[in-house]
């Protein structure tokens, strides 16, 4: 038995991989309870000795609280965004995050999240860029607040991960639902489907799962894809028709449950639904393979309100950008004509469809000869935009 | 800033080791690394007291041990760990029945107990340093190991440890 547990306790272990050492922080929590525990010191008494003791478990956020910022992050508006090579454009204030180049990205109300070249995931401030030591595919964030969320791959499975970027610590880590089988050719990869207030929307290789993050426990959903399920905001689930393919179907449906809600169908693959979901825009997997008609490559809908009408035709192309309120949204758009490759970034009001250029001629849309195609600007939606042509 | 060096010199050798005796402790990722983190600033704060810097793994260790303990007191340890069971790198097939089955039965032991058991069998500490990072007396160790395997062998039953072909 004494073999078989030090066996045991080894094998474990050795087959857990440390975190990176987050230093500075530990340091600058260190620092702050000492002083704390000065000035406290000062006022004597045991009220004050009382007052140290709960204040020593200020500093690091017992696991089951939510994350309740005591006043707005410093990223908390929602402005015109996006990223060009080693720096992340936030309204006119521009965020280096040099030596890197943003292939990804997406805004929480503490800091940009982004991917390097490398998949890597890094956080940018106002104070520079820190590394996570983690990499992903694909990053998603809500419309507010500091978490996002990513799967990590791992040898033989994924790990749903939730990450607080104002505390600067992991609020959930889990491996269930995503042990990947022997010789399985996975049509789609784990995803983190959403975040949604204190909600995340796991879309495991099993199926979705809906995650409290609060007491960190989820439940199962049903059996379908990683990717059936697009997105939830404010309850309302974005699922695809029909809900058991395999791919991404072409339809969609709204609704708080996946069998309930609106009947109405909307076209599109991926779906960007506003923060209070009274609007819903859809664009297709892939906007350059000559969607016709070609100016509807990012697509409109009403779900709880009237839309104004089809978004302009001096575009005939979109890439979604980001809501910035329940009406107004961001996305770049690919011009006709003789400058087809010369893309804008508008905001558009969703009850007008009218767009204004708030950022001219920003970038254009071409891709380098060698993989990864990515290109050169990035929005933030959690996703690189990458040219799969062959 | 000298104590703030030595202290980084420390965090930065002994982070991986404290992690993985965190991570035995509570068999999930994120406890362990709040634990680590929080017995980390624990021992940064005292680090002037720390006369030897020697000393500052085992005060480290205990910080680790009786913040656990602490928070399975308060329940919120047990409340939100049923999702941590698969290792990050593969582990070999021989026995690995009997060592997965005796993984999730250490899981089910007291915190006391379970501690004990890593500190003894993982951390090869002698009796009198077990006590120590638990602080507790020698003889309360030995009666927490003692009852701690013969919960295992009851959990476990005889046929277990046979098929791993393990001795006493």
């Amino acid at each position: 038995m004494n073999d078989l547990l030090r066996d045991t306790l080894t094998e474990r272990a050795a087959a857990t991989e440390p975190p990176p050492l987050d230093l500075d922080g530990i340091i600058a929590a260190g620092n702050h309870r000492a002083a704390r525990r000065r000035t406290l010191g000062i006022l004597g008494g045991a009220a004050a000795t009382a007052a140290v003791v709960a204040g020593g478990a200020t500093v690091l956020r017992p696991r089951d609280e939510q994350p309740q910022p005591a006043r707005p992050g410093p990223f908390s508006q929602r402005r015109a965004t996006f990223a060009l090579g080693n720096e992340i454009h936030y309204g006119s204030e521009v965020v280096s995050v040099a030596p890197h180049t943003v292939t990804a990205f997406v805004q929480t109300d503490a800091g940009f999240v982004f991917l390097n070249a490398e998949n890597a995931i890094h956080v940018a401030d106002r104070s520079g860029v820190r590394s996570l030591g983690k990499s992903a595919w694909r990053l998603t964030a809500d419309h507010r607040g500091n978490l996002v969320g990513w799967v990590e791959s791992l040898n033989d499975h994924g790990e749903s991960v939730v990450y607080d970027v104002a505390a600067r610590r992991e609020l959930v880590r889990t491996p269930i639902g995503n042990k990947i089988p022997k010789y399985a050719s996975l049509a789609h990869g784990p995803e983190i489907v959403a975040l949604d207030g204190g909600t995340a929307y796991f879309g495991t290789l099993d199926g979705l799962y809906r995650w409290d993050i609060r007491t960190n426990r989820g439940e199962f959903m049903a059996k379908v894809s990683p990717v059936a399920v697009r997105t939830v905001t404010a309850g309302q689930l974005v699922y695809q028709q029909p809900l058991g393919q395999a791919g991404t179907g072409l339809s969609l449906k709204v609704g708080p449950t996946l069998t309930t809600g609106t009947r109405t169908t909307y076209n599109g693959q991926q779906a960007f639904l506003s923060p209070h979901a009274t609007y819903l825009v859809t664009q297709p997997d892939d906007a350059m393979m000559g969607i016709q008609p070609s100016w509807a490559g990012l697509q409109l809908f009403g779900v709880t309100a009237d839309r104004g009408g089809p978004l302009p035709r001096p575009y005939w192309n979109f890439f979604f950008g980001q809501w910035l309120d329940d009406t107004n949204f961001t996305a770049a758009g690919l011009r006709s004509g003789t400058n087809a490759d010369v893309v804008d970034l508008l905001t558009c009001n969703a009850s007008s469809s009218a767009c204004t250029v708030v950022a001219k001629e920003f970038s254009k849309l071409t891709f380098s000869k060698q993989p990864p195609r990515v290109a050169p600007f990035a929005l933030p939606t959690g996703r690189p935009i990458i040219d799969r042509g062959e | 800033m000298a104590e703030a060096t030595g202290f980084a010199e420390f965090a930065t050798s002994r982070h991986g080791a404290l992690f993985r005796y965190a991570y035995l402790l509570t068999s999930d990722r994120g406890l362990a690394e709040d634990l680590v983190q929080e017995a980390l600033v624990k021992t940064y704060v005292g680090w002037h007291r720390l006369r030897d810097p020697a000393n500052a793994e085992a005060y480290t260790r205990r910080a680790i041990t009786t913040t656990a303990i602490g928070w399975w007191r308060r329940k919120s340890w047990r409340a939100e760990r049923p999702y941590d069971d698969v290792p990050d790198l593969p582990v070999s097939s021989d026995d690995a029945t009997a060592r997965v089955w005796l993984w999730r039965e250490l899981q089910k032991l007291p915190p006391r107990q379970r501690a004990a058991l890593v500190l003894r069998y993982y951390e090869d500490l002698t009796e009198p340093q077990t006590a120590e990072v638990l602080g507790c007396s020698v003889g309360t160790v030995k009666s927490q190991v003692s009852d701690a395997l013969k919960k295992l062998r009851a959990r476990l039953g005889s046929d277990v440890v046979l098929k791993a072909g393990m001795t006493e």
